[in-house]
């Protein structure tokens, strides 16, 4: 054999080896991860329903969500923190690049997109109970009535479900309210009341929190008649929770107030004095929103965690307590709303002091049911400016912390033609400077990797 | 194990052998070339010279005597080639009669630098001369001797041109090693490390429990003591056989070995200080009032002062760190203790050895806090009064082994134990340096939540922030088995078959009613988390050459390489322990994860090397490789390679010049890769834990879309230059210019938050990324006289990098402080520039709405500032020894330029932490003032006034050796030789850079940390070597 041969027969033998062997060779197994063939079952189906279940609880009180941050551009919240893009929100002056406002937004839009594949699996996988597919388009729906509500105009809906990206292109709020409500009819047709929750989710539940999502969809595209309709029926005690546990995560109102204590409740006064148009959530001492100057395991805390802002910390929710995502107060409060727009100014003050002669139960700290004392009644008011003036505060204690803050403020301008340096925080801002002029939140930066997307149309209310 | 496919590849290539022996037989009566090879100076014999019978596969090393035996060599004329580090190479002709023994000696001449040495490829060993490219070589074998080395990054900080390490700053932290710049956006631009044949487990950042930003990197495992020597191969056009992953250089570290001759002891042992010299900043709170209400006090901004908004009243300023009381900076503490053996016959060598250290960092419990815990009856564990620390064992064992004139084996293995103490710091609200730079300008601060005083710490103390004990504990165990079979005069066969296997214990513990108060850590928490990383190579290779011409010599090599890493991690801990618990079981809350990361790459390559009349060298190659990660649409990929060396001055034609010894052009053109991450292709779901309705229930999450058209980025490199030696071989020249261009850059494609992915970005194959450069080494025997000599080798190098393009339709990728737009560099620094004007001359700066007022005027827009990383850096060793070499003095000078730092920490301290002096201080520069009012009172709020200039030029070391004399050892120590050195690194620097240390970093990534983070501390070592 000459050496060129040689080599020939060694190159060919080693490659013919390789050939055969490669496979074997280059194997491997991701066993921390889960290959899509896996929920091609009713089984998969299910813990896809579920994961979009803990995706809707990241856009609540699961994680610092836009119920915080919209709560934190309104006066709900200060910021007590350290970090530029927490100041940024709280001085109505975001920056499209804030990382937090756009953790907020990726989660509306993994638990919307989360719903529509969860309820491709279940149609096809498990069809029944009925309710669970009503379920996810609730979620559907939540999210974007959520998105609508915060952010900007001019927001895509895209959709990851497929072997491709759809991208969205940018819609108005108004649009992006109808598509929740269309959302909300759509979970309605696929929801039966005979579903007692025993083997998925609850009929009656998903079909008043589809009530409820449906009248706060029509309250953002001004419909107040259509609103209350909606919610006809729904008790006042009724709640969809989201609920938390320590082992699959805490309650993130809890978290960053009372625990990290880089968020404290809002007040009317601060170092720099007055704070125009804020609500004052800590010095009314408003039986609705209890707070203290105390840590999360139940210290003294003066100051948070910047070490200067002064502290106070909610006492609703404790570290796994859950939070009402739709509740019977929401259907009363647009009620009331569709009164005050029908003139009935005594109808809509008769709702608001049914709620505070027999307050319902509004969360639960550590365990133990949190419901506020009874309040004396309010008296009715002469014009419709007045009405609408005690409705939303009103409403801004009943809701605290449950992320309708921004979208009513926003409405009062929209819908009630006020300015809104007279309804946003404004003048001095505490830690320097002066508020800025955001009524919104923008859609951030990574946005414009999608194609269609070239920036907010407006930043208008 | 995929033993059996192993099995089929070891049979193939048993196969080939066999075919090889046939060959043997067939070949005709063969000789014996013997002789000895001797110092031209000393007349001393050589060892360890390897003597090669040229254009054949047949080659040994010289005995202690400086003998040497190659048997079984083919009949006729042939020329016999000598090399050894430290002489000319010398090549003698021989005429070799069969059946007979031929003698043929060689006296070597010495040289400063070899350029003939030889150096190890990925086809084995080979004559640097032969090479087209660069390979830059730390002999790396008595450095820890003669100079302050800890670590593996001391071995090649500042040492060779185009490697930057920027090192780790605490003890047991690792660096930061990049090669010829930064070539990768989103994947990993560290280099591939390759110990005696086999792929070695690198990770940077290596632990599951965060402190912040400072980890250990699996590169630092290795001890300095047991290298023999270092090279650096530097990009594609070198790296291209050891195929994907090697884009980004390779270091490839050979283990000293035993040489023939009697047992020959080395015992040593170092002593020595870890102090700090760091100049700290000071605080500073300026007291005032409002206007409106002149009674109440308030802190006021300089800013504030300029618009009339508060009225300055007093000044106070306090460095925690200048009282002795408060500080918790110290003095730590090295020890080393070591001995290695080694020996053997011609048959069998052996080198052994041991080494134990222990390090403490300069982090202490400050007296006022002892003094607390010790009034509150706390007993202060050694571990929270000095939370920095570091224990080694390392053991090795080496075999060389001549089985036979055509067979060598040798065996490596080293086993390290490894014992880690980190504190929080860095990126931490409770690490250490958020406290200590965050405080205000008093040590009269109030108490912390837990009601004792701050003295002058922003929120905690170091008596509680110590008390979280984070360990990482190491066992690592590294063996190859390396054969070199010859079974013909022109075949060469190799196999190179390892491990390494490393087992990591993370463990964090904060006791009950311990640490600082944040959150609920003092309720208790205990972490637990046991990793394995495991590297398996195999290496098999088989090379044939023949002489087709007299003139003309052919090398061909085959080559298949397989590569399988595995890490695997369990986690497990809990929250709320019980009084003196220090488990994960024994916490109320429990919490367990896992993770697995699986790569494994199968390579092939063939290589065509040419000899043209010993002076021309052309070299062809390709490889192809197949990875575990690329996406199901992409099955191989291929990296050409191609080289030129040409040796012009022994050309005849080329003019003879006295003060030229020799010149030599060189070039080479390549391909190679870097892999994307084991599941980056992948389209997957992740299982989660879901409360619904009250209940925990298991739950599908959506992820990862995946990418089904992955493939590796590729990158290709052109490099060119020439190695020259002038004046009888006193000085040495190298100069190489690069030109790299990373095509198919793989990109994390930030995903549109609409598309509501799991997961944030994708990688894609986007991009372009160019970096190009010059690289120069001079290195010079200046004098060598009996009472003095000099010598400098000084490296330098320039870096440019682009970012060429993004991709397609891809946006600018924009960071708050980092961007990577087309046309700049990567990691580039940009903000609003600003301007500053003190128009009213009150000496402070103003900004108002009012342009007409207002001393500050912000761009409209981020413009570029400069690069993160150094375009130039230089490396300058100087020795000189006197009294007839008995004494050495050297030293080591490390300058880095042409980039930008980001003093982050002294950003917060004015943005939040309200104590920087350009806030406060009404005497502080106007340029730092300007800078503050443009981060605080302007709506665009521009940190551009702290992205500096971090350039720097550091007295990176200094060392003192004496050689005791022979009879000095012989009396005293009862030893044959005997050094003492005293060092020091880190000695001083020179620097623009207005932060506590240009090198203050945490982490190991691709932009420096300077975010509250420790600056490098300073080394004084006392060793002692005695030799038996």
């Amino acid at each position: 054999m000459s050496k060129t041969s040689l080599s020939v027969a060694i190159a060919a033998l080693m490659l013919l080896g390789c050939d055969s062997v490669k496979n074997t060779l280059l194997e491997t197994q991701h066993p921390d991860q889960i290959d899509p063939t896996s929920l091609a079952s009713a089984a998969g189906a299910e813990a896809l329903r579920v994961g979009t279940l803990q995706r809707l609880s990241n856009t609540t009180a699961g994680d610092e969500s836009v119920w915080l941050l919209g709560g934190l551009l309104t006066d709900e919240w200060r910021s007590g923190d350290t970090f530029n893009e927490r100041d940024q929100t709280d001085q109505r002056n975001i920056q499209t690049s804030n990382a937090n406002i756009d953790t907020a937004y990726v989660s509306l839009h993994r638990a919307r997109n989360s719903a529509m594949l969860a309820i491709q699996y279940l149609k096809k996988y498990k069809p029944k109970p009925l309710s669970n597919i009503g379920q996810m388009y609730v979620v559907k729906g939540y999210a974007e009535l959520e998105s609508a509500e915060d952010f900007c105009n001019g927001q895509p809906f895209s959709n990851s479900t497929g072997d491709a990206i759809a991208f969205g292109s940018p819609v108005s709020a108004a649009e992006a309210f109808a598509m929740a409500s269309a959302d909300a009819d759509s979970a309605l047709a696929n929801v039966s009341l005979s579903d007692n929750g025993a083997n998925g989710a609850d009929g009656t539940i998903v079909t008043y929190g589809a009530k409820v999502l449906k009248a706060r969809a029509q309250l953002g595209l001004g419909n107040y008649s259509a609103a209350a309709t909606a919610v006809a029926g729904v008790p006042t005690d009724f709640t969809w929770l989201a609920t938390f546990s320590l082992t699959a995560g805490d309650n993130q109102i809890w978290a960053l107030n009372n625990s990290a204590k880089r968020w404290s409740v809002g007040d009317s006064t601060d170092a720099s004095g007055q704070i125009a148009n804020a609500i004052p959530f800590v010095s009314s001492n408003d039986p609705r929103v209890p707070s203290a100057q105390v840590d999360g395991a139940g210290n003294p805390a003066a100051v948070s965690f910047d070490t200067k802002t002064p502290f106070f910390a909610q006492q609703i929710w404790g570290r796994d307590d859950p939070v009402a995502i739709f509740s019977g107060v929401d259907a009363r409060l647009i009620e009331a709303e569709g009164l005050v727009n029908a003139n009935d100014f005594a109808g809509a003050t008769a709702i608001l002091n049914a709620l505070r002669a027999a307050p319902p139960t509004l969360g639960s700290s550590d365990g133990v049911d949190f419901t506020p004392a009874p309040m004396p009644p309010l008296a009715t008011p002469t014009t419709k400016d007045a009405a609408v003036d005690q409705l939303f505060r009103e409403k801004a204690f009943w809701t605290f912390g449950r992320g309708e803050r921004l979208g009513d403020l926003r409405r009062l301008v929209r819908q009630y033609q006020r300015a809104p340096d007279a309804v946003f925080p404004t003048g001095t801002f505490f830690k320097g400077g002066s508020y800025g002029s955001d009524v919104n939140l923008p859609v951030t930066d990574p946005e414009l990797n999608n194609p269609n997307f070239h920036g907010c149309t407006d930043r208008k209310a | 194990m995929p033993i059996p496919a192993f099995g089929k590849v070891v049979t193939t290539l048993t196969a080939v052998a066999m075919l090889a022996s046939h060959a043997t037989l067939a070949q005709g009566q063969q000789a014996t070339v013997t002789g000895r090879v001797t110092s031209q100076l000393s007349n001393e014999p050589l060892v360890d010279a390897r003597v090669i019978v040229v254009g054949t596969s047949l080659f040994t090393s010289t005995s202690l005597d400086g003998r040497y035996t190659i048997r079984n060599v083919p009949s006729g004329s042939l020329e016999v080639r000598v090399l050894r580090v430290g002489f000319q190479e010398l090549k003698k002709p021989v005429t070799v009669v069969p059946g007979q023994t031929a003698t043929l000696d060689f006296a070597m001449a010495d040289v400063v630098v070899q350029l003939g040495e030889l150096v190890t490829t990925a086809t084995g060993e080979q004559r640097r001369v032969e090479l087209g490219n660069s390979v830059s070589t730390v002999n790396a074998g008595a450095l820890p001797t003669t100079a302050p080395i800890a670590t593996v990054a001391d071995l090649i900080t500042a040492r060779t041109p185009g490697v930057q390490v920027l090192p780790g700053n605490m003890t047991g932290t690792g660096a930061r090693v990049r090669i010829r710049g930064t070539s990768s956006l989103s994947l990993s631009n560290d280099p591939i490390y390759v110990i005696d044949g086999v792929r070695m487990t690198s990770n940077t950042n290596s632990s599951s429990v965060d402190v912040g930003g400072s980890f250990p990197s699996r590169v630092n495992d290795l001890s300095p003591e047991e290298i023999d020597n270092i090279e650096i191969v530097k990009g594609p056009s070198a790296a291209t056989l050891y195929g994907t992953d090697a884009a980004n250089g390779v270091i490839v570290i050979t283990t000293k070995r035993g040489r023939s001759g009697a047992p020959h002891w080395n015992l040593f042992t170092e002593q020595g200080a870890v102090t700090d010299r760091n100049t700290y900043p000071t605080a500073y709170t300026l007291w005032g009032h409002t206007p409106a209400n002149p009674t109440r006090a308030a802190q006021c901004s300089l800013g504030s002062v300029a618009s009339g908004a508060c009225i300055k009243d007093s000044l106070q300023s306090f460095s925690l760190f200048k009282d002795a009381n408060t500080t918790p900076v110290g003095t730590g503490y090295r020890q080393q203790y070591g001995a290695n053996l080694s020996g053997g016959t011609e048959i069998i060598r052996y080198f052994t050895s041991a080494e134990w250290e222990n390090e403490t960092g300069v982090l202490k419990i400050p007296r006022f806090d002892v003094n607390r815990l010790n009034a509150q009856g706390v007993d202060i564990l050694g571990e929270w009064m000095h939370p920095n620390a570091l224990q080694k064992t390392s053991v090795r064992a080496n075999l060389n082994a001549t089985v036979s004139p055509t067979l060598d084996l040798a065996l490596s293995t080293g086993y390290i134990k490894h014992d880690q103490r980190l504190p929080q710091a860095d990126n931490n609200t409770t690490g250490i340096w958020s406290s200590a730079y965050g405080g205000p300008g008093t040590p009269n601060n109030g108490n912390t939540s837990l009601g004792f005083p701050k003295m002058g710490y922003r929120v905690f103390t170091p008596g509680d922030i110590f008390q979280e004990t984070v360990t990482q504990g190491i066992n690592r165990f590294i063996a190859s088995a390396n054969a070199n079979w010859r079974p013909t005069s022109w075949m060469q066969n190799r196999a190179n078959i390892g491990t390494d296997i490393t087992d990591r214990v993370d463990t964090d513990l904060c006791r009950f009613d311990n640490c600082s108060d944040f959150g609920s850590n003092r309720l208790g928490f205990a972490v637990d988390n046991r990793t394995n990383l495991r590297n398996f190579t195999v290496d098999l290779g088989s090379t044939s050459s023949f002489n087709p011409r007299a003139w003309l010599n052919s090398k061909t090599t085959l080559g298949v390489q397989y590569v399988n890493y595995r890490f695997d991690e369990n986690e497990a801990a809990s929250s709320q322990l019980p009084p003196g618990a220090q488990t994960v079981t024994a916490g109320a809350v429990p919490f367990a994860a896992e993770q697995t990361n699986l790569s494994k790459t199968l390579g092939l390559f063939v290589e065509e090397a040419a000899a043209i009349r010993d002076r021309l060298f052309l070299t062809a190659a390709v490889r192809t490789d197949q990875n575990s990660a690329f996406g199901t649409n992409f099955q191989r990929v291929y990296y050409p390679k191609a080289s030129l060396s040409y040796v012009i001055s022994d050309e005849d034609y080329f003019p003879k010049f006295s003060w030229l010894g020799q010149l030599r052009l060189r070039a080479a053109y390549g391909a190679s890769g870097t892999q994307p991450g084991p599941t980056d292709a992948l389209r997957f779901f992740l299982a989660s834990t879901a409360n619904v309705d009250r209940t925990d229930s298991p739950s599908i999450l959506t992820n990862a879309l995946g990418n089904a058209a992955l493939k590796p980025e590729r990158a290709t490199e052109f490099e060119s230059g020439f190695d020259s030696r002038f004046f009888g071989s006193r000085v040495d020249l190298e100069v190489t210019y690069y030109n790299k261009l990373t095509k198919d850059a793989l990109i994390n494609h930030v995903l549109a938050p609409s598309t509501g992915a799991g997961v944030d970005s994708r990688l894609e194959n986007l991009g372009s990324v160019k970096n190009a450069g010059w690289e120069g080494l001079v290195s010079a025997q200046l004098l060598d006289r009996r009472s003095l000599g000099i010598d400098i080798t000084l490296n330098a190098s320039t870096n440019t990098n682009k970012l060429v393009t993004l991709g397609s339709g891809i946006p600018n990728i924009v960071g708050s402080l980092i961007q990577q737009r087309p046309g700049y560099p990567l990691n580039g620094w940009w903000q609003r520039k600003y301007t500053y004007q003190d128009k009213n001359g009150d000496g402070l700066i103003r900004y108002s709405t009012d342009p007409t007022v207002s001393e500050v005027v912000v761009a409209d827009s981020a413009t570029f500032l400069g690069s993160s990383i150094p375009k130039y850096e230089a490396g300058l060793t100087t020795g000189f020894d006197f009294f007839n070499k008995q004494l050495r003095l050297t030293s080591l000078i490390d300058y880095k330029g042409g980039f930008l730092g980001d003093n982050d920490t002294e950003r917060i301290r004015c943005q939040n932490r309200n104590n920087c002096r350009g806030l406060s201080d009404p005497s502080a520069p106007l340029w730092e003032k300007a800078r503050v009012v443009a981060l605080r009172d302007t709506p665009a709020r521009t940190q551009a006034g702290f992205i500096e200039d971090a350039s720097f030029l550091r007295f990176r070391e200094l060392a003192l050796t004496y050689t005791m004399p022979q009879s000095f050892a012989r009396r005293f120590l009862r030893g044959q030789s005997s050094t003492l050195t005293l060092a020091g690194r880190n000695l001083g620097k020179i620097t623009n850079y207005s932060g506590i240390d240009p090198e203050s970093n945490y982490g190991q990534n691709d932009v420096q940390n300077d975010f509250q983070t420790a600056p490098p501390s300073t080394y004084f070592i006392l060793r002692l070597n005695v030799g038996y």
